[in-house]
């Protein structure tokens, strides 16, 4: 669609045409993205009426004994819970195939074939040194249950009026409750069985193969030159899953994002990518399809959960921190490009590198923009996690460390991974804080992308070019997959709401823990990690090197995260502390 | 011809050398000095304790990818239900820091984001 205006400029003249619904990765994306979420539909929500029943019966059995009091959360509040978080569509016989179908190469430590394959002798070995210790874990946990059960009878005893009966019941059934999680844990391990994934992964490659291979005979590529491809670009993907599983890589939380561009850029750049590859090293096409996916997670209600005090700290300081920075990128430290500046913005202040992907996408970052983007999000996010639970221990008084450390970290750090680390580390609420601030920050990476995808569309790409633009050239140049990732929201956001009306947990139970965990998410990793290899592959490092002359972009995720840090631990306390104390006290 | 099949196996062999270094540096770092270092770093031991017995996923990008999101989602809604408290939920104050989050967008779109 260009055309020379006579003057040496070209200039690029948008004009939509009805083929591009077929010719187009954009709506491809869409309509791949689609296909999955429908499947996802079709195999778990048939199954709701039986959800539903387990969901009242859990209801029946603990509801009354739960609600006797509000001084504190009672046992049976806490197994009420446990009971309706039990009830999940992926238990279903499809979802147990489906989870086996996608499964990404299991955990090791020394021995990378422990990852495809685990013999039954190695099985039963795991399962009995597993047995012992959850034997252990159940004994503890037996053990706090009765003491909680005590503390609770004579808080209950007093009418649940004398405080330091209450708080002493608060305490007994906390440590309870920590007992069960371990034994709960424990109890996973001794459930160790043999596997063999290798035929699973070679099952998955051929399927993904035609689902991305068949439309790009549409887009004009030979299917079979695809194919070829598409068998190099696979199984780079699963040599970036298999070392991200290696204990020692999970541990600093480098996961397959860093592994995927690294492998690909490692061979890119040494021994080279084979031509024959080339047509299967389709970044934009897998990325899209993932964003897609994304948006059906990202869940309006959601953001309730947090309450009002949350929502200052994810709603109100990302956006401020994200237009600051930006604005010091543009006119303090004069970033060269607008996009490398937009991607670092998102990727430090919403959640890393699923915001830097689809803010990448939406404003049409240069591969090398996002590669950079992402490996600035992965180092401070290793040293983050690490740095913040140290100072919050050390620094924060003991009484604000749960909420207002969790709060801090849930708004900061950048990787949900990192952020729940170092939540755990300091204790259970500080956990739960830390994962629902940075949860709800995740529902605004679609907001920040259509912002983006507009800025991009209506003003800078309009400022590049010189041309004036209508509304029919927006159109024309507006990044659709946008489109399918916020139709995918909304239609999930009302699925959601729409059964937790019905009956409370039910929305968790259908599509949280059923078509997203059980179909959209089993793929949108795989999707998202052929995307970074395909980047990797396509990366030459002289490209890249170019971006780091001057030290500018980490100059400007240092002054974001630090502006970061500072709004975040300010309006948390304000929020928490100051305007809602009350409504803290009751977390 | 002599010279530039030299120079194409001299290039290859520098390639698959660099290729084989940087695989021995990432071996290196998985099995010698990243355990080293998370060994000998009190905090960190103490982190990865905990990680590995809460079974946490500390590379997960995404919220469902972490165990404390759910869980921690369905601790703080049932602890305001059952606080019977008034203060939670679609409130006046929330969605007023729904609005402000636009509001700071359309500010920044004007007057702080140049085309």
């Amino acid at each position: 669609m260009a055309e020379n205006s006579g003057k040496d400029i070209v200039v690029d003249i948008g004009k939509w045409e009805w083929s591009e619904l077929w010719k187009k990765e954009d709506w491809w994306a869409i309509w791949l993205g689609f296909i999955i979420l429908i499947a996802g539909m079709l195999v778990y929500f048939p199954h709701s009426g039986d959800m539903k029943t387990k969901i009242n019966e859990a209801q029946a059995k603990y509801g009354d004994a739960a609600t006797r009091t509000s001084a504190i959360k009672t046992i049976a509040w806490y197994q009420l819970s446990d009971a309706k978080k039990s009830v999940k569509a992926t238990g279903i016989d499809a979802g147990k195939w489906m989870k086996n179908f996608a499964k990404k190469p299991h955990g090791w430590t020394n021995n990378p074939l422990q990852a495809f394959v685990m013999d039954e002798e190695l099985a039963a070995s795991k399962k009995a040194s597993a047995v012992a210790k959850y034997e252990t874990k159940k004994a503890t946990e037996k053990t706090t249950f009765a003491a909680a059960e005590m503390a609770e009878a004579a808080a209950e005893a007093a009418g649940f009026r004398d405080e330091s009966l209450n708080a002493a019941a608060a305490v007994a059934i906390s440590e309870w409750r920590d007992a069960k999680l371990f034994a709960g844990k424990a109890k996973a391990k001794t459930k160790a069985k043999p596997y063999n994934q290798i035929w699973w992964l070679i099952l998955l490659g051929v399927f993904f193969a035609f689902f991305f291979g068949i439309p790009m005979v549409f887009m004009g590529i030979p299917i079979h030159k695809f194919l070829i491809g598409f068998i190099f670009v696979f199984a780079i993907t699963v040599v970036a899953w298999l070392f991200s599983s290696q204990a020692t890589m999970k541990h600093y939380g480098i996961g397959y994002a860093f592994w995927a561009i690294f492998i690909g850029m490692l061979v890119s750049n040494t021994i080279g990518t084979p031509k024959w590859a080339m047509p299967a090293v389709q970044t934009e096409y897998y990325i899209k399809t993932g964003l897609v996916l994304l948006g059906a997670k990202i869940l309006f209600e959601k953001i309730i959960t947090i309450g009002t005090a949350g929502i200052f700290v994810a709603w109100v300081v990302t956006p401020t921190v994200w237009l600051i920075t930006y604005w010091f990128g543009q006119k303090i430290i004069k970033m060269p490009s607008k996009r490398l500046n937009a991607v670092i913005c998102s990727d430090m202040s919403v959640c890393g590198v699923s915001a830097a992907i689809a803010a990448a996408s939406a404003c049409r970052a240069k591969k090398e923009e996002l590669t950079l983007a992402v490996g600035l999000s992965l180092v401070f996010t290793a040293i983050m996690m690490i740095v913040m639970p140290a100072v919050i221990k050390a620094t924060f008084p003991v009484d604000k460390q749960m909420i207002l450390g969790g709060a801090w970290m849930g708004g900061t750090i950048d990787a949900s991974g990192a952020v729940a680390a170092a939540g755990a580390f300091l204790g259970e609420k500080a956990l739960y804080v830390a994962a629902t601030i940075k949860m709800i920050q995740n529902v605004l990476i679609g907001v920040i992308a259509f912002f983006l995808a507009l800025y991009f569309t209506t003003r800078v790409e309009v400022a590049e070019t010189g041309a004036k633009v209508g509304l029919s050239e927006i159109w024309f140049r507006f990044p659709k997959f946008v489109l399918g990732f916020i139709a995918a929201s909304v239609i999930f956001s009302l699925v959601y709401s729409s059964y937790n009306a019905e009956a409370g947990g039910l929305g968790r139970a259908m599509v949280d823990q059923g078509a997203i965990k059980g179909m959209s998410d089993l793929f949108r990793g795989w999707f998202f990690s052929l995307s970074f290899v395909s980047i990797g592959l396509a990366t030459n490092f002289r490209e890249l090197r170019h971006h780091f002359k001057g030290g500018k972009p980490l100059t400007l995720y240092v002054f974001g995260q630090s502006l970061n840090l500072v709004l975040t631990l300010l309006m948390a306390y304000i929020m928490f502390y100051l305007v809602f104390p009350g409504l803290t006290a009751t977390i | 011809m002599n010279g530039s099949t030299t120079n194409t196996n001299s290039s290859k062999f520098r390639s698959w050398g660099t290729f084989l270094f940087v695989a021995f540096l990432v071996w290196s770092f998985g099995w010698v000095v990243g355990p080293y270092i998370k060994n000998n770093i009190p905090i960190y031991k103490e982190i990865i304790q905990i990680v590995e017995e809460r079974d946490i996923n500390s590379a997960a990008y995404m919220y469902e990818e972490s165990v404390g999101s759910y869980d921690g989602e369905y601790y703080l809604r049932d602890s305001f239900i059952h606080s019977g408290r008034d203060d939670y939920g679609p409130t006046k104050a929330f969605f007023s820091g729904m609005a402000l989050c636009f509001v700071l967008l359309a500010f920044g779109w004007r007057y702080m984001m140049d085309p």
